[in-house]
């Protein structure tokens, strides 16, 4: 901000709105506007008034002022550069850049509508054949399933009851239940970290008043993704323990204790090898 | 001298089935025109100065099928022409709006020379049919190209119905010979979307490799011997390659990232928002601004203050970037052969329309890495994974985890609050039409004109974009449009199939709206493959 001219500096005060800044010199100047930018708040805000600031001073100067070059018409409304914040990790990256693909106009802008084509009311889904129940895994320790049921099949208690399970040896464990309120719906099932899983079922009936639960549909399979690197080494292909780790970690993996997972995990709100079962599955 | 390791370079093209003849313009179509203006020519521009040359040089690339159905499709082909008239129209004026201004009138110069060159190579050169340049570089040996699912559905949350696997890969595998004229030997799992089992299908197909995020190998069962370096033979068959994450972290990173210095094109400043002008506001879509293609400034920093583009700064800047990167993969692969016994292959798979779409340097990027690859030194060479299992077959077996290479590394990009709803339509949908197929094993005349129909309907459908964009929120409306339209015309038509009573005139007008895979057969949704 130093090298500004004392006209710029000017002009960025009258911006942040401050007063008896006409007869200041620079350094003064630079000292109210930097009290100022303090009071406002966080640094990037004052970075971005800055830069706004700053662009308002070049546009007395045509040629260096995008988008009024020489002989443009002047813009209804100021032009907007967006400068969107940096992804935090590459995984965000390479989605915010497969949804550039998609970009038609800058983020938040109105979508262009089209007439309905062929008196078609899509609007109007078809009737699902009933009934239907689906598990279907969204990432380690989550679970989504969905039913359809005939309305007669709700009785009037609505003791339906939505169950996840799993075989633990000739045991049925039960990791999650839910009240089934209407006809259709889903739920996401969020199973703690720390159990051999293989198969998942998802269970759909009623308990009777001795305490039993009678299955009415019994759907899955679904598996529970894996977020941890194998512990098991073939013998003819083996590898010692230092160089996997060596080369989990160079691959972006990330250890914690014993236990190898995948970097990407990182990203999530619980921190480094957060188990995601723990974290909202809605977003 | 034999190399010590190996580069292949994987990029995946591909953008979801948009034709709207119905309307004389459509704003989503330009989707297309955009990747095919900024990615698909300026990469064979790139790739067929290489070949001139005698470079050698290796890449693979995944062409979808919608993709290609798009870039064969006339209507289109045609609109790309006027998409082409259009801008060099808006650049006449551009000209003489900008005439005498040194900063932005060298840019605008830039841009015509580029449209009038890119429209001329399109009518003389391609024919308008930009596939059939792709498949001479194919046949001349320098491209591997791969195939994906029939519309890019997503497979982990398909696979409840498994005839749908059978039929996006039918599909696949029958559109890819047609317009290419060799079955496929690899595919491109939509979002690297992997389920145990899949392996197995891929095999019927003749499907010999296939793409994995990191971890679809690093967790794989039981340890890979060589991390990602080296494939990994599925209890299917296929061999499964890995994205090697030191790579591409040089391209992705916010810090280290290429795409990000300040010399290159800024993505978000355009024309159609900073010019008010009617040359440039004759390319609005239904009176509301949208991008043109027409951006003249540099990225400059983080704020909003851009500085004007110079394209002879940026180009100078790619070619430090591949020197870079070339010179990181040559350390690399001195670490990897200090302990691994085999040579190394380190697999760099991108989206294609980061190059030049988004990143507008990036076919320049991959230009100047190929050239000094193939001069400046000889300890990395590039390869396809095709030329990879061949020479070097003796994989480690191994089962890699459900997994994908978008965020989070899992489904919840496809499968979350905002776009949850479309599963049961999905899966009711598919179990109808395989019942269909049951049915009806060999349906004539009309009824095998709407199960057809039907069938073009639900693949449409499964398309991953639809929840994709849903997710990410930038189109919202026109996904959600188009998934609720491709589920009611598959019900009014399998309804129709099942009746016996057509509405023909309805069937003809959806049947020219929804056109691609001419040679449909409904019969692709059934446990085989059916090609």
């Amino acid at each position: 901000m130093k090298t500004e001219t004392i006209e710029a500096l000017r002009a960025l005060a009258k911006k942040l709105g401050l007063t008896g800044y006409s007869k200041l010199r620079k350094d003064a100047l630079l000292k109210l506007i930097a009290n100022q930018e303090r009071k406002a708040g966080a640094k990037s805000a004052t970075k971005s008034r800055y830069a706004s600031a700053r662009t308002v001073t070049k546009q007395k100067k045509p040629r260096r002022t995008p988008g009024k070059t020489a002989g443009a018409t002047p813009a209804k409304q100021p032009p907007v550069a967006t400068v969107t914040p940096a992804p935090q990790n590459a995984a965000e990256a390479e989605q915010r850049v497969e949804s550039a693909k998609y970009a038609f106009a800058l983020p938040g802008a109105q979508e262009p509508t089209y007439a309905a084509d062929l008196s078609e009311d899509i609007d109007r889904l078809p009737v699902i054949r009933e009934p239907l129940l689906c598990l279907l895994p969204q990432k380690p320790g989550v679970l989504h399933g969905y039913w359809v049921l005939p309305a007669a099949s709700l009785d009037a208690e609505r003791s339906v009851r939505l169950r996840l399970a799993t075989y633990v040896g000739d045991r049925l464990a039960i990791l999650g239940e839910h009240p089934v309120p209407s006809e259709r719906g889903h739920w996401y099932f969020h199973v703690e970290e720390g159990v051999e899983f293989g198969a998942v079922y998802l269970q759909l009936g009623r308990y009777r008043p001795d305490g039993e639960f009678v299955s009415i549909i019994e759907r899955g399979v679904a598996r529970i993704p894996n977020l941890y690197a194998s512990t098991h080494t073939d013998r003819r292909w083996w590898v010692s323990d230092a160089q996997f780790r060596t080369m989990y970690r160079r691959a972006g993996g990330l250890e914690r204790g014993k236990q190898l997972g995948w970097a990407d995990s990182a990203s999530s709100p619980g921190g480094p090898l957060a188990w995601p079962g723990n974290i909202s599955s809605q977003r | 001298m034999e190399p010590k390791g190996y580069f292949a370079l994987v990029l995946h093209a591909h953008l979801p089935f948009v034709r709207h003849p119905e309307h004389a313009r459509f704003l989503e179509e330009d989707w297309f025109f955009e990747a095919l203006t900024e990615t698909y020519l300026p990469l064979l521009d790139v790739f067929e100065g290489l070949a001139r040359d005698g470079v050698h040089f290796r890449v693979t690339l995944s062409l979808t099928p919608p993709l290609l159905s798009m870039m064969t499709d006339p209507l289109l082909q045609q609109r790309y022409l006027n998409y082409l008239d259009e801008r060099l129209e808006a650049l006449a004026g551009e000209q003489r709006r900008t005439a005498g201004d040194t900063n932005y009138h060298p840019v605008v110069l830039f841009y015509t020379e580029l449209f009038t060159r890119l429209r001329k190579r399109f009518v003389e050169q391609d024919r308008m049919d930009v596939s059939q340049s792709f498949r001479r570089l194919m046949e001349a040996g320098h491209l591997e190209i791969i195939t994906c699912g029939a519309t890019h559905g997503y497979f982990p949350l398909l696979a409840v119905n498994e005839e749908s696997i059978y039929a996006q890969l039918s599909m696949a595998v029958r559109t890819h010979e047609r317009i290419l004229g060799r079955k496929p030997r690899g595919i491109w799992l939509p979002e690297c979307g992997y389920k145990p089992g899949v392996d197995r299908i891929m095999k019927e197909f003749g499907i010999e490799f296939f793409i994995l995020d990191s971890h679809g190998l690093l967790n794989a069962e039981p340890r890979p011997r060589y991390g990602v370096h080296r494939p990994i033979r599925t209890p299917g068959g296929p061999a499964a390659f890995a994205r090697d994450y030191e790579s591409s972290k040089q391209v992705w990173s916010a810090e280290e990232g290429y795409p990000g210095d300040h010399l290159y094109r800024e993505f978000y400043r355009d024309a159609g928002f900073d010019v008010h002008q009617p040359h440039i506001e004759k390319l609005r879509h239904a009176g509301i601004a949208t991008f043109t293609g027409l951006k003249y400034h540099r990225i400059t920093g983080k704020t909003t203050w851009k500085e004007p583009y110079h394209p002879g700064w940026a180009r100078d800047r790619a070619a430090e970037h591949a020197g870079h990167f070339l010179f990181n993969r040559q350390q690399q692969v001195q670490w990897l052969t200090s302990f691994l016994d085999r040579p190394p292959v380190i697999l760099a798979p991108y989206d294609a329309e980061l190059f030049g779409h988004w990143w507008f340097e990036g076919p320049q990027w991959i230009d100047f890495l190929l050239r000094k690859m193939a001069y400046d030194q000889s300890e990395v060479k590039a390869i396809t994974p095709a030329e990879y299992i061949d020479w070097f077959g003796d994989l480690q077996p191994a089962s890699p985890p459900e997994c994908s290479w978008g965020a989070g590394g899992y489904h919840e990009v496809w499968l979350n609050g905002a776009n949850d709803w479309i599963y049961p339509y999905l899966h009711d949908a598919a179990e109808r039409m395989s019942a269909l197929v049951q049915r009806f094993p060999d349906a004539q005349g009309m009824q095998r004109w709407a199960l057809d129909q039907a069938a073009r309907e639900l693949l449409l459908a499964q398309s991953s974009d639809w929840a994709f964009i849903m997710k990410t929120g930038t189109s919202v409306e026109y996904a959600v449009r188009r998934q609720k339209t491709h589920i009611h015309r598959f019900d009014r038509l399998a309804t129709m199939a099942e009746s016996g009573d057509y509405d023909e005139g309805y069937l003809r007008e959806v049947a020219a709206r929804d056109s691609p895979f001419p040679d449909m057969d409904y019969r692709i949704f059934q446990t085989r493959p059916w090609v």
